[in-house]
């Protein structure tokens, strides 16, 4: 009995430690909230923005056909080589890039930032946490 | 008294449930090991209807286009089984994808499934893009090609879209891969291109590309 | 016997200390790692993630107070062995994963899991020889008979 008690103690001691470390780590707390990540941003964000961005649509052509951001273009890895062309003439360094796909569980939209910055020294290729519909025009 | 009531609804509701068609799956995730050198994968879910109805299934809902399911049927009898294949394609896919893949019934229920493809990269290159800097003399800059792979991997192609910067093999290099130099055409070149490298992988000389994005500022 | 004890417990708390201040200096990369194993969802990934490092340090800090570190080593033995479990289900399911372990951000796929899997094991057997010590050095109350180095 006295070992279960002192292992409650442990643990209670070590969440105790978690907790304080979310109020006092910033780190801690994105993680616990789900924060924004670095290579996130948000649709408010992304609407401010404005025409000064660069949008990517990582969805499937069918998809991009049916409906997309205004001026988007289209970037995926179906058809990395033919897509990516018209991304990299149309960039100019210092522009944002806000890539979209589906929804919040779609990698897609992960994956092709992720290119974008390893692989066109795009480093402000951010993807889009929301519902990128909410951008559609009327 | 009351508890009895409950434990009754409970289990009313249970056995309610036990008498609806249902699939039972063999497995709800199937991991498709791959390398660049191969075109694809299949993942197969394999299931039977344990259920007392018969069960049809009005859709199938993959979260990726790269990733065609295939059913040869849709209707199934109490006892039978089944086969969903979910076809992927690897594209120029590279690392670890998770797609879900929602199986919608015509009584509007559910059943996700996962296929997680593994894409194992057998060419490694760096680095991944090049920039001369505002400045900086237009020397020839190189992009190392190393093969992850004892399989053949042959270059086929380099192409530089923008024809102010020259793309092409150069010879000398010792390790088990390729040398490619990318070259601005003069001192005042200005402007980006991709260079596409295309190659073929495997017995099967399966192509694969890869992109890098020369950019002079 | 008392100065093989204490080897182990050095040991154990100085790579658990290890551990805990890689994994609290990068939250993010500890619950990339966590998620690559596909064990648990969201939420319970995000408080193992920030209580984890916390309890490796509890645990390594409490190795050395007498009352405490039988308990502790106790305690070793059953996080090692979870980690262990991890690590082989993750193995068997046939996935590639970031181990997560000490700021390591490598991909384990394969073969290529022997060696972790070697080192958990090595890490649970140390905790056990480490409770099995404390236990035979414990006072008579207990009733664990005492031993003489």
């Amino acid at each position: 009995m006295g070992s279960l008690r002192k292992s409650a103690a442990l643990l209670a001691i070590a969440a105790v430690l978690g907790g304080l470390s979310v109020t006092f780590n910033p780190a801690a707390r994105a993680v616990l909230l789900d924060a924004l990540r670095e290579d996130e941003i948000t649709v408010a964000d992304a609407k401010a923005l404005g025409a000064a961005a660069l949008w990517i649509d990582a969805r499937s052509r069918a998809d991009f056909e049916s409906g997309h951001v205004e001026g988007a273009l289209q970037l995926n890895e179906d058809s990395w080589i033919e897509l990516l062309i018209p991304v990299i003439e149309r960039w100019q360094p210092g522009m944002p890039v806000v890539v979209y796909c589906d929804s919040q569980g779609c990698q897609a939209s992960r994956k092709v930032a992720e290119r974008l910055r390893a692989e066109a020294g795009i480093d402000s290729a951010k993807v889009l946490r929301g519902d990128w519909s909410e951008l559609r025009p009327r | 008294m009351l508890s009895r009531s409950l434990l009754a609804v409970v289990l009313s509701v249970a056995l309610a449930s036990a008498c609806t068609a249902e699939l039972k799956w063999e497995a709800t995730e199937v991991i498709l090991d791959l390398d660049s050198s191969q075109a694809g994968g299949e993942a197969v879910f394999r299931f039977v209807n344990e259920g007392t109805g018969p069960v049809k299934i009005a859709r199938i809902a993959p979260g990726c286009g790269c990733t065609v399911p295939v059913l040869d049927k849709t209707e199934f009898a109490p006892g039978e089984t089944g086969t969903l294949s979910a076809r992927f394609t690897t594209g120029e896919r590279r690392g670890a994808y998770h797609v879900p893949i929602v199986v919608v019934f015509d009584d509007d229920t559910t059943a996700e499934l996962s296929l997680v493809a593994q894409i194992r990269e057998l060419v490694k290159y760096f680095p991944l893009n090049l920039v001369w800097t505002n400045g900086e003399t237009r020397a020839s800059k190189n992009v190392e090609l190393h093969w992850n792979t004892t399989d053949k991997v042959e270059v086929t192609s380099i192409r530089s879209v923008n024809p102010a910067f020259k793309a092409e093999l150069a010879p000398d290099h010792d390790w088990n891969g390729a040398l490619v130099r990318i070259s601005p055409s003069g001192d005042d070149v200005k402007g980006v291109s991709v260079v596409v490298i295309t190659t073929v992988q495997g017995p099967n000389r399966i192509s694969r590309t890869y992109t890098l994005v020369a950019r002079a500022i | 016997m008392k100065i093989v004890a204490h080897a182990i417990r050095l040991v154990l708390a100085f790579l658990f200390t290890w551990a805990a201040i890689t994994k609290i200096s990068d939250p993010r990369a500890f619950q990339d790692a966590i998620a690559s194993y596909h064990l648990l969802p969201w939420l319970p990934a995000a408080i193992v993630t920030v209580w984890m490092p916390w309890l490796e340090l509890t645990l390594a800090v409490a190795l050395w107070i007498p009352r405490l570190g039988r308990t502790a080593a106790g305690m070793l033995v059953a996080l090692c062995s979870v980690f262990l479990v991890a690590l082989l289900q993750a193995w068997f399911r046939g996935i590639d994963i970031t181990c997560g372990c000490f700021g390591d951000s490598s991909v384990v796929s394969g073969m290529a899991y022997l060696p972790y899997v070697g080192r958990d094991l090595g890490l649970v057997s140390l905790a056990v020889v480490l409770w099995r010590l404390d236990a035979k050095a414990a006072p008579v109350e207990t009733g664990a008979a005492l031993d003489n180095p």
